[in-house]
């Protein structure tokens, strides 16, 4: 009986994404023909109407996400961020030691940065009214995007899945829905068996492809190349075109590999999320997702990138409507964290500048 | 207070800090009040106070008042057409603007055709213009430094010695200085020659910034004529007093940052690769151009046949083929060339 009325009580809700091609297509069209006209300046614009059109497509529960932020703040960040650029590449011309400190400057910044720009797009994106905060310290960020990376060469590379094990929880795990933590729990093995599978799967796939494209395609091939390196003042056109063939077929397998990788992740990390009570589940299909995959990338390349927003649209409704939440939390009574709470971390450590830094 | 007609708006009203949703109901009047109002609750306020979101396609529209509220709806005609007719302040916003342009087709096109013109403008006159003051206003300390660097890098990389005789490398020399004293600029810029060999880049003339002119063995050999030395002098010493030099590293590393800052979050540097060579072999050409004009004119004046141009271009063809289609070219075409040379003597 028990589990009965458990079962009743949980309501499994799916996302959807209800963007259209025809309505993006144009948005984004504006966006790149006003990013040229004003020298750049209009790149912020740009990203809030992208975000607008994009979160305000992501429907949960009858009800869409939102974007709030103001393109001023986006536009200041990045002039920050410029200007720190342009000083920095100046720097290396006229002073060594400017420029050496500009470099060892950057490591404290990045986690500044990165910190910063978690908290931005947080307090911007909201879900019925709540915001989402991010609360992650500055000390931790430094220690998980700089710090940790000192393990790399003392252990061969070994500890780099950890790495992104561990970028992920700090991440997941400091964000907060209203006053809904939310929650990583995910297991470390999971980037490992990524790792080891996706290679795994990228040899396999292209000593697939090579193994039925090389005897079919050109049994002289061998011939060719060995003539060919003999005589290398004339290259063969044939042997361009095969080389670059094969070229292809490798980047495809290689494709087909960090397909699985990314697939993987999302599927395995997304399921690993709480927000408060309701877990969160993804469930991508790995034959569907590689075919939308390639056929995207084989779009675009071909329509010399007019099809970019076909693409994006086709890929976020795939990827929204594969994700779902079981609810155990009533989404209509969640309440928004304290602003006196948001304010006491927001000031510590340099303070959030409530600007979009980067690009 | 009259009511407008049609002028209800079904929506969304959540109270500051909860995600708790009301139904409600937004009712405007001609005098710019407001009323929203849900099963239990009324708000009334003035539409001033209201932060409108900007319109997006037919993504919901957040409305928030003073107090935190705020209310959402996705009826973006009703909305927009409250603006028009009780806030005509808020109507003529960058925003609605842009979802103008959005949500028109012909705006679009008429938009990509003013962007063509107005980059094809840019890339023809403006940015040209900006860089030819700027390489000007180059102090001549400067430009010693970038030849003195140039000239280091190319005996590390490229030259050795001449191999040239003594009584050559005189000559040369006497009719250079023949040569530069016929140039008025010969005080503004430090117009020396060196002789260098080099197998890798074969017959070849040109000129630094600050007035260095570099001559391979392979080219001297190939001069039969003093004049046929003048030419070429001419056409390099148009180089130095056009600041084509400066012009060109300015020219190029210009337009990489701006179409990085443009692009450089939609697209790879590698697509707009291909592009920038374009723009920028164009650039070159057209100095090449000046330079060709330059020449022309200083034989005209000191009355020096054209054929002498000719007659080395063709003797350096033979040596050093070179077959590149106009579009990916540094370089006018031959034909193009020559002809002007030898329309001297008409």
């Amino acid at each position: 009986m028990e589990s009965i009325a458990n079962v009743s009580s949980t309501k499994i809700l799916p996302f959807s994404f209800t963007g259209k091609t025809s309505e993006y297509f144009k948005i984004w069209i504006v966006n790149g023909l006003l990013t040229v006209l004003t020298l750049g300046i209009y790149s912020a614009w740009a990203k809030v109407r992208t975000n607008r059109y994009m979160y305000g497509n992501i429907y949960l529960d009858n009800e869409p996400f939102a974007y709030t932020a103001m393109p001023v703040n986006i536009l200041k960040g990045r002039l920050l961020a410029l200007g720190f650029f342009v000083v920095y590449s100046l720097s290396g011309q006229y002073s060594q030691t400017l420029y050496i400190i500009l470099t060892l400057s950057l490591l404290p910044i990045i986690p500044w940065v990165i910190v910063n720009s978690l908290r931005f797009r947080g307090k911007y994106t909201l879900y019925k009214n709540i915001p989402f905060i991010f609360k992650g310290d500055y000390l931790d960020a430094f220690k998980y995007f700089i710090l940790i990376y000192i393990w790399v060469p003392l252990t061969l590379g070994i500890i780099i899945p950890y790495i992104y094990y561990k970028q992920k929880e700090y991440i997941i795990n400091n964000l907060y829905f209203g006053i809904l933590p939310i929650k990583y729990k995910g297991k470390a093995s999971i980037f490992y068996i990524a790792f080891i599978a996706a290679t795994i799967i990228t040899m396999l796939s292209a000593g697939v492809i090579l193994g039925i494209a090389i005897p079919l395609g050109s049994s002289g091939f061998f011939e060719l190349l060995k003539k060919n390196i003999e005589n290398t003042a004339s290259i063969d056109a044939s042997i361009v075109a095969t080389i670059f063939g094969i070229y292809a077929l490798l980047i495809i397998s290689f494709f087909i590999g960090s397909a699985f990788y990314k697939i993987f992740i999302l599927n395995n990390v997304i399921s690993s999320i709480y927000c408060g009570q309701s877990k969160l589940s993804c469930s991508m299909d790995y034959i569907k997702y590689i075919s939308i995959f390639l056929t995207n990338a084989l779009a675009i390349l071909f329509s010399l990138g007019l099809a970019i927003p076909w693409a994006r649209i086709r890929y976020n409704k795939y990827f929204y409507s594969s994700i779902s939440i079981s609810l155990e939390n009533n989404l209509d009574d969640i309440t928004s964290m304290d602003e006196k709470e948001i304010k006491s971390f927001a000031e510590e450590l340099g303070g959030f500048l409530d600007l979009d830094i980067g690009f | 207070m009259t009511l407008i007609s049609g002028s209800n708006i079904k929506g969304t009203l959540y109270n500051k800090g909860i995600s708790t949703p009301h139904a409600a109901t937004l009712y405007y009047f001609d005098n710019g009040d407001i009323i929203i109002e849900t099963e239990s609750t009324t708000k009334k306020l003035h539409i001033s106070y209201l932060t409108i979101s900007p319109r997006v396609a037919n993504t919901q529209r957040q409305i928030t008042m003073p107090d935190g509220d705020m209310f959402t709806t996705k009826d973006n005609n009703a909305v927009d057409a409250m603006i028009a007719k009780i806030s005509p302040k808020q109507k003529n916003t960058v925003h609605s603007l842009l979802y103008y342009l959005e949500s028109h087709v012909t705006a679009i096109v008429a938009l990509i055709a003013v962007s063509i013109i107005i980059v094809f403008i840019f890339i023809k006159f403006i940015f040209p213009a900006i860089v030819t003051h700027i390489a000007f206003s180059v102090p001549t300390s400067t430009l010693h430094l970038i030849s003195e660097k140039t000239i280091e890098y190319l005996d590390k990389q490229f030259f050795t010695q001449t191999q040239l005789p003594q009584t050559r490398i005189h000559t040369i020399k006497t009719q250079f200085k023949e040569f530069i004293a016929t140039i008025p600029e010969k005080n503004k810029y430090t117009f020396t020659l060196y002789f260098r060999h080099s197998n890798l880049i074969g017959p070849n003339a040109f000129a630094l910034p600050d007035g260095t002119f570099i001559i391979t063995d392979d080219f001297v050999t190939l001069i039969q004529h003093k004049h046929e030395l003048f030419t070429i002098l001419a056409h390099e010493t148009a180089h130095v007093v056009y600041r084509h030099g400066v012009r060109n590293i300015l020219l190029n590393s210009g337009l990489l940052v701006i179409a990085i800052a443009i692009f450089g979050d939609v697209v790879s540097t590698t697509t707009i690769g291909l592009p920038l060579l374009l723009i920028h072999n164009g650039y070159s050409r057209e100095f090449e151009r000046q330079a060709d004009s330059f020449a022309i004119d200083y034989c005209k004046k000191h009355h020096i046949s054209g054929k002498h141009f000719v007659n080395l271009y063709k003797r350096l063809q033979q040596k050093a083929p070179v077959n590149v289609p106009s579009l990916l070219s540094t370089h006018p075409s031959d034909e193009e060339r020559l002809a002007s040379f030898m329309a001297i003597e008409k």
